[in-house]
């Protein structure tokens, strides 16, 4: 019967405690107008907390309708495998949850924001789905089913987005990289903003270059990737358009020169970051760009983990950013 | 048979005392009675048309007097009182000894007024009324053909009902008259007062819940049923005529599809269709859902029903049982309603009752508004004796339902397909032109196409004469 | 009981629609049960519009039989052929495939209605009610069976356009859907040929209700379309599932249209898959109700036929069917071992009785043909 059950939103799991145990947080009741309640157990299989929830509630907890799972990032740079698994094994649970890794007490976050009338677990419930509706190269949306797809190919990793509690506010921080399930390393700020453009056609709604005071806005970035058949070149042009929203007013741009001349040098460096950038995945040898997928052939083998690692890793990157732009004012 | 007497006429006719004998003279001396019940004659026209031209003017014979009345001659009692009743005068003329008897009959009756049951807002709106003369009338305008055949039938020991088979010749599977015929000779019944009472004894199925004759009382859906290759059934002292063989699509046509742009009709007629599958399974999705599927929900609407629930101390199930007997108690009153109190009763049933019970604590907001929506769609089904049977139908499923979920809302949807598969009209099956699959009469099963493209009648109805427009050869 | 006629036959309508409508059902019977999830290889498409085009052949050969005079002659045309003796024989050996078939449908039915929609109640009943109402289907009669296909069809069709928003997320890749030809480490499984076939299996059963199809010269386009859409079917749900999952991450899953169809959001509700699994369960009552038919009439062809039929006989076929399937699901249907030998077991009877029945209906009337001439 319905009103018999409380149906709970999300999960937050964290570990690194001395026992072994993990310890999962969850908001009850959601969405309703009781007082809320932060739960906490330290439990060491995630089951046993999803039972040790029921015994502490009145209602019994449902896990049927989670939507978002809270990973802690020491927990995730241990490998999330089994979490994972004992998510997927729940037949009720879809695959559209939403996987996000959190840096910062995440607890304490919420406990700020329990005499809300907005219910802070439906709030973010919410801007995940506004986001993955959105297609927006905002924030890197990532749910169960993309990651697990993006696990279990071959030549590919996955990657999830990072928020970092601090007091009140969840703030985005970037994009967390893996290698298989573990956690690896994170791309922030700039460099998350620009690889969003190296996914198949986004949309960025602004793109802050502070070193060469300039916002770019309303990007659409149109990749085209190419390897060599021997697989020891890679090269990547990147095709943006968009318009200048914001010049530093030091800056004018009064003839073409100038204006081509600033395309050339917003050109030049986003070419050196998108560089840089992959060059930090070659070395840790993961690839969340999927470039090795490019490497499936209609009639050849595909190939193994282990020569594509070693083929990333010594592949030489040329990187050509050809971008159009629409200035702030007309120029002659 | 015994003979007739005047003794054995006034015997049988004591204590009625809108009987009357009169006996007259003519100045040449002949002696005549007239015998007939006053109510069912016509009093005006017996004067002039009858006694006045007997009496004062007879020509040797009352066939040779009375040139423009139809004169039946009487060879027994029985026949006697048989015509007597139907509206006859009978007259006795003491040269001959004969009786005959005149058909005079009262034709008082309703004028042609505008349907109740079945309104629409554009196109003709005269409809039927009791009596069986005006009602063939208004047929014989609108197809003024020698094939269009009417044959008479009297059923009933104790009201002795005319009913009049009316087809076209020529264009209707003759199958179909052959076995309307066959059930209508068949009848043993002693009352019938209405085409529902007919059609109980002629049906095939007579336990389903859904009809296998249409009731109209209006000519032009009338008329079209006959051209496109139906018969149509006229019982007296009734409007409601029955048309035959028909399929469950035909429930849902109304007269106004032909009336409407065909793009506009083949809008209302899909709305329809959903309107009464929404009217039987919406209480009973909502009631699966809160019971078996609360993960169907999404999140938002979880948390206003179970909000809305929370206080409630029945569970769905009860809840939506007592909400639909509810509104069937208001619909059942405000038909017994004297007509100055209905009104109010809507007024009263709707707002007060129903807020009334969600303040209670009875019911909830959700289900006050889903009971609501499902109400008014099962008045878009143009059948009126559909629209009843959608009540049990709901009963079902919510059963259904509140064990089995979504898979049991399936399993009545077969069982209902089962049954409607299985049921015959005039021995014709229910759901053609869906099974058996009659691909071309799809251009107005659940779209109404351009007239243009209908130049072929139904092949469900096999006519002996398929084509409608003249070019084409047979 | 008052003694109807279950196998009555009084209208004249000629339509191969029929026919068509039936094979289709009858083919995309394993749709959700069993595939795709054998077919984890992309190049594993190029087998099923092979295995089709072999389909086509036997296809080719029942039209020989429905081209032939003996189907409108019904029961007295198998006599013809076969003798009375060959009949009752017939029959006898058709029975346990009928079981076999019916049995592992409900069984893989149950499973997924467990599994997915009501993990509390029992496996038992979720056979029970279907069987109830298949038995309550067919007692409307075969004539009506066979008409009953094309609401069956418009109940289901709209299933297919649900999965197309699969083709259209922007993660997909073509590269799922490479390589197309089997060069890989793995060796070519052989066994997923048979599966498609026995997938594609089930139009032999046609023969048994051949007098109610009215057939017709023309019998071999329709069954043709039939044929082409169910491969068109299983090819579309193959190249949705590939290009969603990828043909390293559908292997791990059970049941892939299924978990598709969850994956799937609308404004009004969440798990559409509820509403897949229990449309779906209208094309399995269908055809139980079929093959409880042809149940009853292969008992009573081993029997004496004399009497008319009646309901209280298809009731007992029925509950012999729900006694059968019962006893398996209770006994016999462990995860792992025993599922995979009632699969594999299906999955031989299904190709060879496809393969054997119209091969062996085709053989008797080139007999009958050169005794008689």
């Amino acid at each position: 019967m319905i009103e018999e059950i409380t149906p709970i939103i999300f999960w937050s799991v964290k570990g690194g405690r001395e026992d072994g145990k993990i310890t999962i947080s969850t908001l009850v009741p959601p969405l309703s107008k009781e007082k809320k309640r932060v739960l906490t157990l330290n439990v060491s299989l995630l089951n046993e907390g999803n039972k040790g929830f029921n015994l502490i509630y009145h209602n019994e907890l449902k896990a049927g309708q989670i939507r978002l799972l809270f990973v802690d990032e020491a927990y995730a740079k241990r490998g999330l495998t089994s979490l994972i698994n004992t998510v997927l094994t729940d037949p009720n649970i879809s695959k559209r949850l939403f996987l996000v890794i959190t840096k910062g007490n995440f607890d304490e976050f919420l406990a700020k924001h329990l005499d809300e009338k907005d219910s802070i677990d439906f709030y973010l419930y919410r801007m995940f789905k506004h986001y993955e509706k959105k297609k927006q190269g905002e924030i890197t949306v990532v749910n169960l089913h993309q990651f697990m797809k993006m696990l279990y190919s071959q030549v590919s990793d996955p990657q999830l987005p990072v928020f970092r509690a601090e007091g009140e506010q969840l703030l985005y921080e970037g994009t967390a990289l893996f290698d298989w399930d573990r956690m690896v390393a994170e791309i922030r700020g700039q460099d998350d903003q620009i690889s969003q453009l190296l996914y198949r056609d986004r949309f960025v709604r602004y793109l802050v270059l502070p070193d060469l005071s300039v916002t770019l806005g309303h990007i659409r970035a149109h990749t085209r990737k190419k390897l060599t058949s021997d697989l020891s070149s890679l090269s990547i042009e990147i095709d943006v358009k968009g318009r200048i929203d914001e010049l530093d007013s030091l800056t004018r741009i009064e003839d073409n020169f100038q204006y081509v001349a600033l395309t050339q040098k917003i050109e030049r460096y986003l070419e050196e970051n998108v560089f840089h950038l992959l060059s930090q995945m070659q070395h840790l040898r993961i690839d969340p760009l999927q470039i090795g997928g490019l490497t499936i052939k209609p009639f050849s083998r595909p190939i193994t983990r282990d020569t594509w690692d070693r083929h990333w890793s010594t592949m030489k990157i040329n990187v050509k950013v050809r971008l159009h732009l629409e200035p702030l004012t007309k120029v002659k | 048979m015994t003979a007739i007497s005047l003794e054995a006429l006034e015997q049988s006719l004591a204590l009625m005392e809108d009987a009357e004998i009169i006996n007259r003279q003519t100045p040449d001396g002949l002696h005549f009675t007239f015998i007939y019940i006053g109510t069912i004659i016509d009093q005006e026209r017996l004067n002039e048309s009858i006694m006045e031209p007997l009496v004062r003017s007879f020509q040797s014979s009352v066939e040779k007097s009375l040139i423009t009345a139809k004169i039946t001659r009487l060879f027994n009692l029985e026949q006697a009182l048989q015509d007597l009743l139907k509206g006859s005068v009978l007259v006795h003329d003491s040269s001959s000894g004969r009786w005959n008897a005149i058909l005079l009959p009262n034709s008082l009756s309703r004028s042609i007024e505008t349907s109740e049951t079945e309104t629409i807002m554009f196109g003709p709106k005269d409809s039927f009324s009791e009596q069986l003369e005006q009602n063939i009338l208004l047929i014989r305008r609108r197809l003024p053909l020698t094939a269009l055949k009417t044959e008479r039938y009297t059923v009933g020991s104790l009201t002795q009902t005319t009913v009049v088979l009316m087809y076209i010749d020529g264009l209707i599977n003759p199958e179909f008259v052959d076995y309307a015929k066959n059930k209508l000779s068949s009848i043993d019944f002693d009352m019938f007062l209405d085409s529902s009472h007919v059609a109980a004894f002629i049906e095939d199925h007579y336990h389903s819940i859904f009809p296998q004759y249409l009731q109209t009382d209006r000519p032009d859906s009338c008329a079209h049923s006959l051209g496109i290759g139906k018969l149509v059934i006229f019982v007296n002292n009734t409007p409601f005529a029955l048309v035959a063989p028909i399929t469950l699509f035909h429930l849902f046509q109304s007269p106004e599809d032909y009336i409407n742009r065909w793009l506009v009709a083949s809008f209302l007629r899909p709305l329809r269709y959903l309107s009464f599958l929404l009217s039987i399974t919406l209480i009973p999705f909502y009631v699966a859902l809160t019971t078996h599927h609360y993960q169907m929900l999404p999140l938002q609407i979880l948390y206003v029903i179970i909000e809305s629930r929370s206080k409630l101390p029945l569970s769905p199930f009860w809840e939506a049982f007592i909400i639909l007997i509810t509104l069937e108690i208001i619909k059942e009153a405000s038909l017994r309603m004297p007509t100055k109190t209905s009104q109010n009763l809507g007024v009263i049933g709707g707002i007060v009752i129903g807020q009334a019970a969600v303040e209670a604590g009875f019911a909830s907001q959700v289900l006050i508004v889903l009971a609501g929506i499902s109400a008014i769609s099962t008045f878009l089904v143009p059948n009126y004796l559909v629209t009843k049977s959608s009540l049990l139908l709901q009963f079902m499923f919510l059963i259904f339902a509140s064990y089995l979920g979504i898979p049991g809302i399936l399993l009545g949807l077969v069982g209902m397909l089962a049954h409607l598969n299985g049921l015959t009209s005039l021995n014709q099956p229910y759901l053609a032109p869906v099974s058996p699959f009659y691909w071309r009469d799809w251009v107005d099963l659940f779209v109404r196409g351009p007239l243009h493209a209908m130049s072929i009648r139904p092949d469900a109805l096999r006519p002996l004469n398929k084509y409608r427009v003249s070019r084409r050869r047979k | 009981m008052r003694a109807i006629s279950l196998f009555r036959k009084t209208s004249q309508q000629e339509s191969g629609f029929y026919a068509l409508f039936l094979t289709n059902r009858l083919q995309m019977l394993h749709y959700m049960i069993v595939m795709p999830t054998v077919l984890v290889q992309p190049y594993m498409l190029w087998v099923i519009v092979v295995v089709g085009i072999l389909s086509q052949f036997c296809l080719y050969i029942l039209s020989k039989w429905f081209a032939s005079p003996y189907p409108a002659q019904g029961c007295q045309g198998f006599e013809k052929l076969f003798g009375k003796t060959g009949i009752k024989i017939l029959a006898l050996v058709s029975l346990p495939f009928l079981m076999l078939k019916i049995s592992f449908i409900s069984v893989s039915y149950a499973d997924i209605m467990q599994h997915f929609v009501f993990p509390s109640m029992d496996r038992e009943w979720h056979i029970v009610f279907p069987i109830i109402l298949s038995c309550y289907l067919a007692l409307f009669g075969m004539e009506n069976m066979v008409r009953f296909v094309t609401i069956v069809i418009i109940g289901i069709i709209w299933i297919l356009f649900l999965y197309i928003p699969f083709f259209l997320l922007p993660s997909n890749s073509i590269h799922d859907l490479y390589p197309l030809v089997p060069i890989g480490p793995e060796p070519f499984a052989w066994k997923s040929l048979l599966l498609v076939f026995s997938s594609l299996s089930g139009p032999e059963y046609l023969i048994a209700i051949s007098y109610w199809l009215s057939p017709q010269r023309k019998m071999l386009k329709y069954l043709t379309i039939a044929n082409a859409i169910s491969v068109g079917e299983y090819l579309f749900f193959s190249i949705a599932s590939l290009l969603f999952y990828g043909s390293n991450y559908l292997p791990t899953i059970k049941y892939p249209s299924v978990e598709m169809g969850r994956y799937l959001q609308s404004p009004i509700f969440e798990r559409v898959d509820i509403i897949l699994i229990s449309a779906y369960m209208f094309s399995i009552i269908y055809l139980l109700a079929l093959f409880a038919l042809m149940v009853y009439g292969a008992s009573r062809l081993l029997g004496k036929a004399k009497k008319g039929t009646s309901r209280l006989g298809l009731i007992v076929s029925g509950c012999a069917m729900v006694t059968c399937t019962l006893s398996i699901s209770k006994w016999f249907w462990e995860p792992g071992i025993e599922q995979t030998f009632w699969l594999e077991l299906q999955m031989w009877a299904g190709s060879s009785s496809y393969l054997l029945l119209p091969l062996l209906v085709w053989f008797a009337m080139k007999r009958k043909a050169r005794t008689t001439s």
